[in-house]
């Protein structure tokens, strides 16, 4: 549509940041025939791009638009609604400390603050060595174990402080037997 | 439900559909909005504009309130007014404490500010950051946004460009060109909509950025661009154009404008505008006096018409200047050296057009009215890119595709408005005639066409039945490359939702059997029986603002002003009556045909009134040869063009914003041209030049201005436009026909019967062209334009449109690219059997593999040098569509 026709391309092309693969893109129009438009792919269309990019490039974004035929501010609107879509690249490990009221109330602001001063890093920001990105979230819908932190796919619950030396260093804090983008199941 | 309100004690009475704001705004009642732009939907977001109905016991949002019978309803109680200011307080809030003392006056917001007392209840946020100004038109300043999303609507419901976004959420939520984080990366075309509706100044244009005093003056005028013909109002001061904006209440586009008409109005203070008559001297340029200048040139005219006699002469007139310009011209010719050696810039784009649609129906423009477009019940665009050649004509179109008007396309590109259609029928390059007749055999076959109209009202049913017989859809599936399941289709879509509008451009045209296409396109219209219908018929998209009236006005060798015939007597009569001569009956010569006649020796003399035909038209250094061989080669300018290059005399032309008089558009609209400032210099407008050369070679013509010369084109043509006078064109203007005072003016033409009695279906076999891709030449060349310039780029390179687009490009499908081991990017030579070009390659798939498409804007392209020599032997009209060519990386 428009947004294919006009084509000004004045960002240099390196500045786009990865596309997404073939395989990634037959993930996506597998999708298709579940939804009355192409529209209503957005989401899992988004979550495999950032499962093979690690977030949503600009080129990606772009790519998507013109798979799914609708404008890229469209996909911009979505990606920027939702805190756990990235629109620049994200650590190995995201940790996602609840902010809502539940865990506030159980101390959630300290170990935010431990977090932040342990790895050096604000909210949004990675290490340097591309190890963990830090961001808080609404409530992460599990208030009966306040506070709450999670570490990419898996949830870990009443956090304190001095829990958090023992999940930065376990390898496995993040682990959770499928990846995101396989809870939804495509159509056979 | 329509019915009666009562609005702060006044008895309103509503129409169905109406909301309570809309009846408020028709009684002058004036409730504040925010969010809401006139011909937009109500977006509900800033509920500034609540009021109090009796009995609700909520406050009610105006802008999205259906008006319902007997509601009584008060705007500005006390109740409202605080409201009102802690709503705008919380607005402000957001912003920096300065934010709303940058953009100053004019701005809704400022007024509301204004009224309401500048609330600042709520403290403000700290000072936003820097604003955007990476566009060369356009800036936005987020600090001023206040997310009334009237940008996003507008872009999206009247350009349909879907450039905004809107980015986070809750309280961070704010505007963006969606992940885009520069105006001028991605798809805005500038179009400057959303700038008209912000409320804040938040966009603006950067074109008045610097200009601190508000605009003097206002002229309404026509942009001076494309056949669209979009009223402009031009902001001046200090005899210079500071600001273009559309005219809201205008017919054609309704405060819509292109990039072209609104921001590329700066070559008007070119420094290299010429601003005093040139002759040539020792092979450079003496300015010379205008007395001078008049005395030389009709000196020269007059011995060489002596010597040589009337066949020695012809001119050009300008379909980018006035018709009263172009009238003069033409009659100065065939009455004072009598010769019909006259022609427009008509031959080299829509001459096909006007024979074809003049031989199927009787008159060659279009039976249509732009208004037809919303009313469609299907769209055909065949051979027309107007989304970037006319660019308001092309929003339209694709608004009604998105309100879901059925779209067919026919073109080998994939052009924007493919996007939206249906169907995209993308046939091979120039076989234009082969589709049609498929379609026709699939109409007449299948019984889908109007079967009483075509008995009824029009010839050759029988013939051209015979003939389809004859015609398999796989011939047209093997000729075209469209499959004949779609062909099929396309045809059954048609026949279903007939009556339909057809919309054509150069596609058709420009190509050795153009007329040809056209009266086969034609057939289709006859067949789904759509001329002379409202909401249906034949809409030929002409290229330049003014090229309908420079034919209208006699610029053509066969035909005088009215598109009269020359061996009509009673025309000669009529005209030997007003003008004191009669002109030849014997017909001139076309533009090939008289720069043939130059080349070989014939033609003498040229006078060329603004026209470019050293880089406009095909087979360059055929054409350049011709000009360099005539012993006297006048021009009119704005600038020193390749043409004005080789003339003898240079005479500096008025811009379209310095002069008076009238174009016509593409929907026989001829409105009214108004100066907003002088030209530079000593130019002058044409019609003066040529008064005044015409005084000069002994007439007696003493027109004291182009009103005065609209009323004797009003005598001259009296069934086109004996109605039409200056004094009745304010506003709208008048669409022609409009045979006498008491005329409208005529939105369908064909309505009762056609013009020429009877429509007129043609019988005719495809030819191929003469250009064939061959091993040497393996593809297929297509010339066309881009958005942001207009046609040889004279006006346009001279603007900030150079900063959107500054080279021409050749687009060429990736598959190729790699063949040809061409990067993207890349600078290439296009070679043909005619001559080589140059330009930037860009990989895309909107072309076909086997096809290129390279645009002509730059001259340092040469674009023409490559296209062939071939025309079409009814019309004359070049072939630039099709060209066999090779291409090499450099
Ligand atoms: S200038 Fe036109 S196309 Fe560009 S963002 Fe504004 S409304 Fe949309
Ligand atoms: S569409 Fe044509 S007439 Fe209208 S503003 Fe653009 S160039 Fe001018
Ligand atoms: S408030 Fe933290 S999980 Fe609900
Ligand atoms: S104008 Fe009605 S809600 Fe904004």
């Amino acid at each position: 549509m428009s947004w294919q026709a006009i084509d000004r391309r004045t960002v240099p092309e390196s500045e786009l940041g990865p596309g997404i693969s073939q395989a990634a893109r037959e993930k996506i129009r597998h999708f298709f025939s579940r939804y009355p438009t192409k529209r209503a792919a957005l989401l899992p269309a988004l979550h495999i791009v950032q499962d093979q990019i690690g977030y949503c490039s600009l080129r990606a974004m772009r790519e998507v638009a013109e798979l799914l035929e609708i404008p890229p501010a469209a996909v911009m609107d979505v990606v920027s609604f939702y805190t756990m879509f990235w629109t620049h690249p994200r650590g190995r490990k995201v940790l996602m400390l609840c902010r809502s009221i539940s865990c506030q109330v159980m101390g959630a602001d300290k170990v935010q603050a431990a977090i932040q001063q342990k790895l050096g890093i604000g909210e949004h920001q990675t290490t340097p060595d591309g190890q963990f990105s830090f961001v808080t979230e609404e409530c992460l819908a599990a208030c009966d174990h306040a506070p709450c932190l999670m570490v990419n796919e898996k949830m870990h619950k009443r956090v304190r402080v001095e829990d958090l030396d023992r999940i930065l260093s376990d390898p496995d804090s993040d682990k959770l037997d499928l990846p995101r983008s396989d809870l939804y199941d495509a159509p056979k | 439900m329509s019915g009666r309100l009562t609005i702060d004690g006044r008895v309103v009475e509503f129409a169905q559909g109406e909301t309570i704001l809309d009846a408020a705004v028709r009684t002058g009642v004036e409730i504040p909005t925010l969010c809401k732009g006139d011909h937009l939907k109500p977006e509900g977001g800033c509920r500034l504009c609540m009021v109090e109905v009796e009995g609700r016991r909520r406050l009610e949002a105006a802008c999205h309130t259906p008006a319902s019978n007997g509601l009584v309803v008060h705007t500005a109680t006390p109740r409202l007014q605080a409201l009102r200011r802690d709503l705008l307080a919380l607005v402000q809030s957001e912003h920096g404490p300065s934010a709303f003392q940058r953009a100053s006056d004019g701005h809704k917001f400022q007024r509301l500010f204004a009224e309401h007392g500048r609330p600042n209840h709520f403290g403000s946020a700290s000072e936003a950051g820097k604003a955007d100004d990476s566009h060369p038109y356009l800036r936005f300043d987020a600090g001023l946004c206040v997310n009334c999303r009237l940008c996003l609507n507008v872009c999206e419901q009247v350009q349909g460009q879907f450039v905004w976004g809107t980015v986070g959420r809750g309280g961070n939520v704010r505007m963006a060109y969606g992940p885009n984080e520069r105006f001028d990366d991605g798809p805005c075309v500038a179009c400057g909509a959303c700038v008209d509706q912000c409320p804040t100044g938040a966009l603006f244009d950067l074109d008045r950025a610097t200009v601190i005093a508000p605009a003097a003056k206002a002229t309404d005028s026509v942009c001076g661009y494309c056949g669209v013909g979009c009223r402009v109002r031009i902001e001046s001061a200090d005899n210079r154009v500071q600001r273009i904006a559309g005219v809201p209440e205008a017919s054609v586009n309704r405060g819509h404008l292109c990039v072209k008409g609104r921001y590329a109005h700066a070559h008007h203070h070119s420094p290299d505008r010429l601003t005093q008559p040139l002759l040539r001297e020792n092979g450079g340029w003496k300015p010379i006096r205008w007395e001078e200048a008049i005395a030389w040139a009709t000196a020269r005219l007059a011995e060489i018409h002596a010597k040589h006699g009337p066949h020695a002469l012809g001119a050009m007139t300008s379909s980018r200047s006035t018709n009263e310009a172009a009238y003069l011209l033409q009659k100065l010719f065939r009455t004072r050296f009598a010769t019909n050696n006259v022609d427009c810039c008509a031959r080299v784009c829509h001459s096909s057009t006007a024979l074809a649609l003049g031989i199927a129906t009787g008159t060659g423009a279009a039976s249509t009215s732009y208004d037809d477009i919303e009313r469609a019940r299907l769209i055909v665009v065949a051979g027309a890119n107007p989304t970037e050649a006319h660019p308001v004509i092309g929003a339209r179109i694709k608004q009604a595709a998105l309100r879901g008007t059925p779209l067919i396309v026919i073109d080998p590109r994939r052009i924007e408005l493919a996007e939206y259609a249906h169907l995209h029928l993308a046939l091979r390059a120039g076989t234009n005639v082969q589709l049609f007749n498929g379609l026709a055999k699939v109409l007449i076959e299948e019984r889908l066409f109007e079967s009483e109209y075509i008995t009824q009202r029009c010839a050759g049913i029988d013939e051209l039945r015979g003939r389809l017989e004859r015609l398999s859809l796989d011939d047209v599936e093997r000729v075209t490359g469209v499959s004949a399941r779609l062909v099929r289709e396309a045809a059954r879509r048609m026949g279903a939702a007939r009556p339909c509008l057809f919309v054509s451009g150069l596609g058709l045209s420009e190509l050795t059997q153009g007329t040809e296409s056209v009266m086969t396109f034609c057939n289709l219209g006859l067949l789904t029986g759509s001329l002379g219908k409202p909401g249906a018929g034949m809409m030929p998209l002409r290229g330049q603002n003014n090229v309908q009236g420079n034919a209208d006005m006699g610029g053509m060798p066969d035909r005088v002003t009215g598109y009269q015939k020359l061996d009509d007597p009673a025309v000669l009569e009529r005209l030997e009556r007003i003008w004191g001569k009669r002109p030849p009956s014997w017909p001139g010569k076309t533009i090939p045909d008289m720069l043939d006649a130059a080349a070989a020796g014939e033609i003498k003399a040229l006078y060329i009134q603004g026209e470019d035909p050293a880089q406009s038209d095909p087979n360059q250094s055929h054409v350049i040869q011709a000009l360099q061989r005539v012993e006297l080669l006048i021009a009119h300018e704005l600038f020193l063009s390749e043409t004005a290059k080789l003339a003898h005399i240079v005479l500096p032309a008025a811009g379209v914003f310095e002069q008076e008089g009238t174009f016509t558009n593409a929907e026989r609209r001829i409105q009214l041209v108004q100066p907003a400032v002088d030209p530079p210099g000593e130019a002058r407008p044409d019609w003066r030049i040529i008064r005044d050369v015409a005084i000069a070679l002994g007439e007696q013509w003493n027109y004291s201005g182009p009103a005065e010369i609209m009323d004797e084109i009003a005598k001259a043509a009296p069934s086109l436009f004996g109605g039409v006078s200056f004094d009745r064109l304010a506003g709208d203007g008048i669409q022609w026909p409009c045979p006498d005072r008491n005329h409208p003016g005529t939105r369908t033409v064909h309505g009762e019967r056609f013009v020429s009695g009877k429509g007129k279906l043609t019988s005719v076999d495809y030819r191929p062209s003469p250009e064939k891709v061959s091993g040497e030449f393996p593809y297929l060349l297509m010339t066309g334009r881009v958005l942001e310039h207009y046609n040889v780029g004279t006006m346009t390179r001279r603007t900030p449109n150079r900063a959107l687009a500054d080279f021409d490009a050749l687009e060429i499908n990736p598959t190729d690219a790699r063949r040809e081991r061409v990067r993207d990017g890349q600078r290439i030579r296009v070679r043909s059997r005619w001559g080589e070009a140059q330009a930037i390659a860009r990989l895309t798939d909107r072309v076909a593999a086997g096809s290129l498409f390279l645009t002509f804007h730059f001259p340092e392209t040469h674009a023409n040098l490559v296209t062939s020599a071939y025309n079409d032997p009814l019309s004359k009209c070049p072939e630039y569509k099709v060209t066999a060519a090779a291409i090499a990386a450099m």
